[in-house]
């Protein structure tokens, strides 16, 4: 029999494994591009230690390296694989399918991340124990081998969002994955955004310092660094916008600018306020303002800038042929991949799909529920909770808590089949499925115990057949 | 449904970019470093606990638990780096067997990166307050820390 290369579906009540994916990777960007950041910060603050002969800014750049070894290093380097555990159980097929693709981008970025953890430390430990020059290309290499790390993942990244041409569906070039059409402008983003997280965390480190002459100088010194940073990064923003594709822009301009925009205009009015605060009046930066700002900036502008881009990929994981779902939703000559949501329409999810159990292979009245809720899990779960009131787009809440079958098989017969809602699969399925997920769907509307009734179900069909 | 038919099926249609072996050699190659790592760390933790509770005998068993602390704070970090090349190997060619695994175990495969950040920073606790002279109760940490990992 045919099968379809899928994997189990882990599901997370309420708010499914996208959060939980959410979660770990902003922690991991916060980290990840202060760390980035501060490589640049270091490499021109010891550029001008240097040659200025200002020994004393070395004190600086070792308190903010601790720090980073601290925090970043450990936080980053362990949400780094965490996100890739976390796309692994959110999205099997999905990371199968970038690694792939880009095993050998990974493991240049790998030899890279290995340098910058190496680099970091030698860097803290060998401050005034190795000659000046010495330790000053020690720097830059260290900042441009942190560099090389944040250019190899988002190439990687911005493939996800889409290839933006026909080329590698037909060659299946890495080449022509990895220089995709927004790739630059996402990396110009995340390039000038690091500077202001850099910045932002440097004057946190620097308020820090005893010496108020120090720390003004090397505030007025990291300050329009930060504020540089920023404005490249919001150009370079307003460019990647004009490269997303079609699905991206509804999805942005109907569900995610009304809810984010004020967010982001007040992130970056806030943070330009803050850095023209740290330029102006060094004195005034006190550490729990700076924390706090920090905070903000985290919180108000990573979450929501990371949740966008994730959100507005979709209906596709990856290059726009790997649905949200797992399903395969188009043929890739160059890679030998076949489109699947053909033969799911033809011959039905339970028979093609390896992890279904033989009792639910086959719907009948005693196991309709149970099947309703498998395939929900399966067709619906990467997207959408499926406990109404959840906060991960919960499906109860999108039928406005209708009870009715047909109704609710009605919308799944119809925009879902034919594929119309711009940021959704097409999720074809025979009639008898979509019964059951229209069934699963309104009995969990009545506010029936799920559990329970399929418990009861099980239990009665076992003793069914002993009698 | 045949087992084998069922792996094959869940290789990813895109295949591999050189030939498996090389792969594997990549992979078994790079993981004997990760996890000698890991070996080292653990041992360091142990050790420098044991010497924690033994420095009140001899000032030499607060020495070693000092240095083994530094040890494994730095045996972590880069146990961590380490390990990602031969978790990226391991997935281009047992793609099936990893997959299906990870997701079977979802919960222990998510609680694994929030308990290593915790017993991490316990860790660095730890190294923060154990230096001469140090209270009893900072084992505490080093050993939360030990358990996480």
């Amino acid at each position: 029999m045919d099968m379809l290369g899928m994997y189990p579906t882990f599901y997370v009540p309420a708010v499914g494994t996208a959060w939980v994916m959410g979660i770990i990777g902003v922690i991991h960007v916060v980290a990840s591009h202060t760390s980035v950041g501060a490589s640049f910060l270091f490499a021109l603050l010891e550029t001008k230690a240097y040659r200025e002969n200002k020994p004393e800014l070395m004190s600086f750049i070792k308190k903010y390296g601790m720090f980073l070894l601290v925090f970043s290093y450990i936080i980053g380097s362990i949400t780094g694989p965490g996100i890739w555990y976390a796309i692994t159980v959110a999205s099997p097929r999905g990371v199968g399918g970038l690694i792939h693709n880009f095993v050998w981008v990974w493991a240049a970025e790998w030899v890279y991340f290995t340098v910058e953890v190496i680099g970091v430390y030698a860097l803290v430990y060998l401050i005034g124990k190795v000659d000046p020059k010495t330790h000053l290309k020690l720097t830059w290499s260290f900042a441009l081998a942190s560099w090389a790390t944040m250019l190899l993942i988002v190439g990687i990244l911005s493939f996800m969002m889409w290839p933006g041409h026909e080329n590698w569906y037909l060659t299946g070039s890495t080449n022509d994955a990895f220089y995709n059409l927004n790739f630059f402008a996402h990396l110009g983003t995340r390039t000038g955004s690091m500077f202001v997280m850099a910045a932002v965390v440097g004057l946190m480190v620097a308020s820090r310092m005893q010496d108020a002459s120090l720390r003004a100088s090397v505030a007025r010194f990291i300050a329009p660094v930060g504020l540089v940073g920023g404005l490249f990064a919001v150009m370079m923003f307003l460019y990647y916008l004009q490269t997303l594709p079609n699905n991206a822009i509804v999805m942005l301009n109907t569900h995610l600018l009304p809810v984010y925009a004020q967010g982001m205009v007040a992130v970056f009015v806030v943070s330009t306020l803050w850095l023209l605060l740290a330029w102006w009046k060094p004195h005034h930066i006190h550490t729990s303002l700076a924390v706090a700002l920090f905070a903000f900036i985290a919180v108000v502008g990573v979450w929501p800038e990371e949740r966008m881009r994730e959100s507005m990929r979709k209906p596709y994981v990856a290059g726009q042929y790997i649905y949200g779902n797992q399903v395969i939703a188009r043929d890739v000559p160059g890679k030998g991949i076949e489109g699947e949501v053909d033969k799911i329409a033809e011959n039905g999810l339970l028979k093609l799909h390896p992890f279904i159990p033989d009792r639910l292979r086959t719907v009948t009245d005693s196991n309709r529920l149970e099947v309703g809720r498998t395939l929900a899990k399966i067709a619906c779960a990467n997207c959408h909770a499926l406990e109404s009131g959840a906060p991960l787009r919960n499906i109860p809440d999108k039928f406005h808590g209708a009870t009715d079958e047909d109704l609710i098989a009605a919308f799944l017969n119809g925009p879902l089949k034919h594929g119309t809602q711009p940021y959704m699969p097409r999720i074809d399925l025979p009639e008898a499925e979509v019964q059951a997920i229209a069934h699963f769907i309104a009995t969990v509307n009545k506010g029936v115990d799920i559990d329970a009734v399929i418990a009861e179900q099980r239990t009665s069909v076992v003793d069914a057949r002993k009698d | 449904m045949d087992i084998g038919i069922v792996m094959n099926t869940m290789r990813d249609p895109a295949g591999v970019p050189a030939h498996p072996v090389l792969f594997q050699a990549l992979m078994v190659f790079t993981w004997v470093f990760h996890i000698a790592f890991v070996h080292l760390t653990l041992g360091a933790a142990g050790l420098s606990i044991y010497a924690f509770h033994k420095r009140a005998e001899n000032p030499n068993w607060e020495r070693l638990s000092i240095a083994m602390t530094k040890v494994a704070k730095v045996g972590v970090s880069l146990l961590i780096v380490l390990g990602v090349a031969p978790l990226l190997f391991t997935q281009v060619i047992y793609d099936p067997q990893w997959y299906a695994s990870n997701v079977l175990s979802g919960r222990w495969t998510i609680a694994f990166i929030f308990t290593l950040i915790v017993a991490y920073c316990a860790w660095f606790v730890f190294y923060y307050a154990n230096h001469e002279g140090a209270k009893r109760h900072i084992g505490l940490y080093a050993w939360v820390a030990l358990a996480g990992c």
